[in-house]
């Protein structure tokens, strides 16, 4: 390994042991937001897997993020004394089979289709949640509480509080996003890239663009269903909100704040906007407003996201373009 | 039994007719050169073969196996593999990621997700045996953008060659450069193929009489004569219908 990675490895674990720490340090309610954080995160990143990594664009990804909120809501209010971890993994399962579902014919259509029929299964599955009253509760939604964590050997862990739920769901997230990133710098990971780069050289390589991407959706939707399920588990309720398409409208404007070239870049992004959300909802009823003039303004002027701000090469061009300036403004 | 046969291939691009009663036998190790004015069908011939478009009539075989039907992926894997006459790349990695790409694909590791591709000992080390061969060794980390168009086009060989393929088919490998560049690519394409089967497409006259043994005149569509570089020097009608123009390039 050289240099370099050692220290991007070390900045990782110091950067994990201080998201361990942060409860230490916080009240209540803002651990409730960096929980919030911590869960959009997962979701933008999971989206970026398919925008930034797979050169997809679905508009429907926050369908998936609805099933794994319904599911988690849907084990729990129904089944009493059922293991949360379990839930949390079968709330991915359930949209790993139904990213299946969806990709499977989604996938078969490109660009603009592919965004809008993914976005047509979304609007979909939103009917059945709004329509379907008896079991999704329709607009009013269902309540769950959150249950004790068992743990074999250790025993019961209370998740009531905020601070140990955080606890939990950021073990949850760092071991999912480990195994993606992970996964990105294997040969199926490589066969993306290949893919988006160049599509037709891939082929003539003897890769197959549509058993890839499918694959990529499916893993996409698992992460998507997690982050929906631990939604659910901070909110202690989901309502038509957890599968509204502003949903997935969200994950798009996290990824395009944060900056879809890195692989980091849609948590800055997300935890961004869910500050900023938090911040402006306090001050007015119109944030959105701000949030989309904030939107037009990165994509214009910022199209690396704010993770282009600690890129080198963008402080490179920046001095060089002012030594430019003053070397023209001599004499 | 011949490595490839075409039988009677007709395509047609919604009504004009592209290719016409095309028929092409290929032996193992031979080096066969298309030729033929613009728009004769040389790269459609292609196409064809490597499963980019469906005949509309015809067979192709190789190995007495028929692959008229599959897509361009399983073509691959049966053995045939192709470069592009515009340079089709993957601009944004570097020399070494782009064969490695290849040679990931060979070794049909193309959807594992148990191990990591950077420290995979066999595929660096079969990457490493192509960058060798094509004598790329010093520009390994490079970004193929930074190339020059005449090493892109190398690249685009290496590629081909990273698949092991038994069938080479190289769409103008020397399309866009200049004589010494060429001459370049040229003894590249001849040493990196000695042992291999190889199908070229080509205009340039000298390139085609230095590598091939035999020579397929395409001519709107339709074989006009194939035959070994003397019967195609020699022939009349050829001489009429394509090279009359550059007889001095032929008879040098």
């Amino acid at each position: 390994m050289s240099k370099k990675s050692y220290i991007y490895l070390g900045l990782i674990c110091a950067g994990i042991i201080c998201l361990f720490l942060v409860p230490l340090f916080t009240s209540e309610a803002q651990i409730i937001i960096i929980t919030e954080m911590l869960y959009f995160s997962l979701f933008a990143i999971s989206f970026n897997l398919l925008f930034g990594y797979g050169g997809l664009l679905p508009f429907g990804h926050g369908g998936l993020f609805g099933i794994g909120a319904y599911t988690t809501a849907l084990i729990l209010s129904n089944i009493t004394g059922f293991n949360v971890l379990l839930c949390v993994i079968l709330s991915g399962v359930a949209a790993f089979l139904a990213g299946g579902f969806i990709g499977f014919f989604a996938l078969r259509l490109k660009g603009t289709f592919f965004a809008l029929l993914t976005f047509a299964f979304q609007m979909f599955l939103f009917a059945i949640a709004f329509k379907w009253r008896p079991v999704t509760g329709g607009e009013d939604g269902i309540g769950v509480l959150r249950p004790d964590l068992h743990l074999p050997l250790i025993g019961d862990i209370s998740l009531a509080s905020p601070g140990t739920f955080y606890i939990f769901a950021l073990i949850i997230i760092i071991v999912v996003l480990a195994l993606c990133y992970w996964l990105l710098h294997t040969p199926f990971g490589n066969s993306i890239t290949c893919i988006k780069v160049n599509e037709e050289r891939s082929t003539f390589l003897g890769y197959r663009t549509y058993l890839s991407q499918l694959i990529l959706f499916c893993i996409a939707s698992f992460m998507a269903g997690i982050a929906g399920s631990l939604y659910t588990l901070a909110s202690e309720y989901v309502s038509l909100e957890a599968i509204n398409v502003d949903i997935s409208f969200t994950a798009i404007m996290m990824t395009f704040i944060g900056g879809a070239g890195a692989f980091l870049g849609p948590a800055l992004g997300a935890s961004f906007y869910v500050v900023v959300q938090s911040w402006l909802s306090n001050l007015t009823d119109r944030w959105l407003l701000i949030m989309g003039i904030l939107f037009v303004l990165m994509v214009l002027y910022m199209d690396g996201g704010l993770i282009s701000i600690f890129k080198k090469e963008n402080y490179e061009r920046w001095r060089r373009k002012r030594n430019n300036r003053s070397a023209g403004s001599k004499p | 039994m011949s490595l490839l046969t075409v039988e009677n291939i007709y395509k047609d691009f919604s009504g004009l007719q592209v290719l016409t009663n095309v028929d092409l036998q290929i032996e193992k190790g031979e080096k066969h050169a298309v030729i033929g004015p613009n728009g004769a069908g040389k790269s459609t011939l292609f196409n064809v073969i490597t499963g980019k478009y469906k005949p509309s009539r015809g067979r192709i075989v190789l190995e007495g196996e028929e692959i008229t039907k599959l897509s361009p992926n399983k073509i691959v894997y049966r053995g045939i593999a192709r470069s592009f006459q515009i340079i089709n790349i993957f601009p944004s990695m570097t020399v070494f990621e782009n064969i490695r790409n290849a040679i990931a694909s060979r070794m049909g590791i193309r959807l594992r997700m148990s191990s990591l591709l950077h420290s995979n000992k066999s595929v660096n080390k079969a990457t490493e045996e192509i960058l060798e061969l094509m004598e790329l060794n010093d520009r390994r980390d490079m970004p193929v953008l930074a190339l020059s168009y005449g090493e892109q086009r190398e690249i685009e060989i290496a590629l081909t060659l990273g698949l092991n393929p038994k069938l080479i088919m190289l769409d103008e490998p020397t399309a866009g450069l200049n004589k010494v560049d060429t001459a370049r690519v040229i003894d590249l394409i001849r040493r990196v193929t000695a042992d291999k089967t190889l199908i070229i497409v080509e205009h340039d006259m000298n390139v085609v009489f230095n590598l091939a043994d035999r020579i397929t005149v395409l001519y709107y569509g339709e074989i006009l004569q194939t035959g070994t570089k003397q019967e195609i020097r020699n022939s009349e009608k050829v001489k009429k219908a394509y090279l009359g123009m550059s007889q001095d390039a032929v008879t040098d």
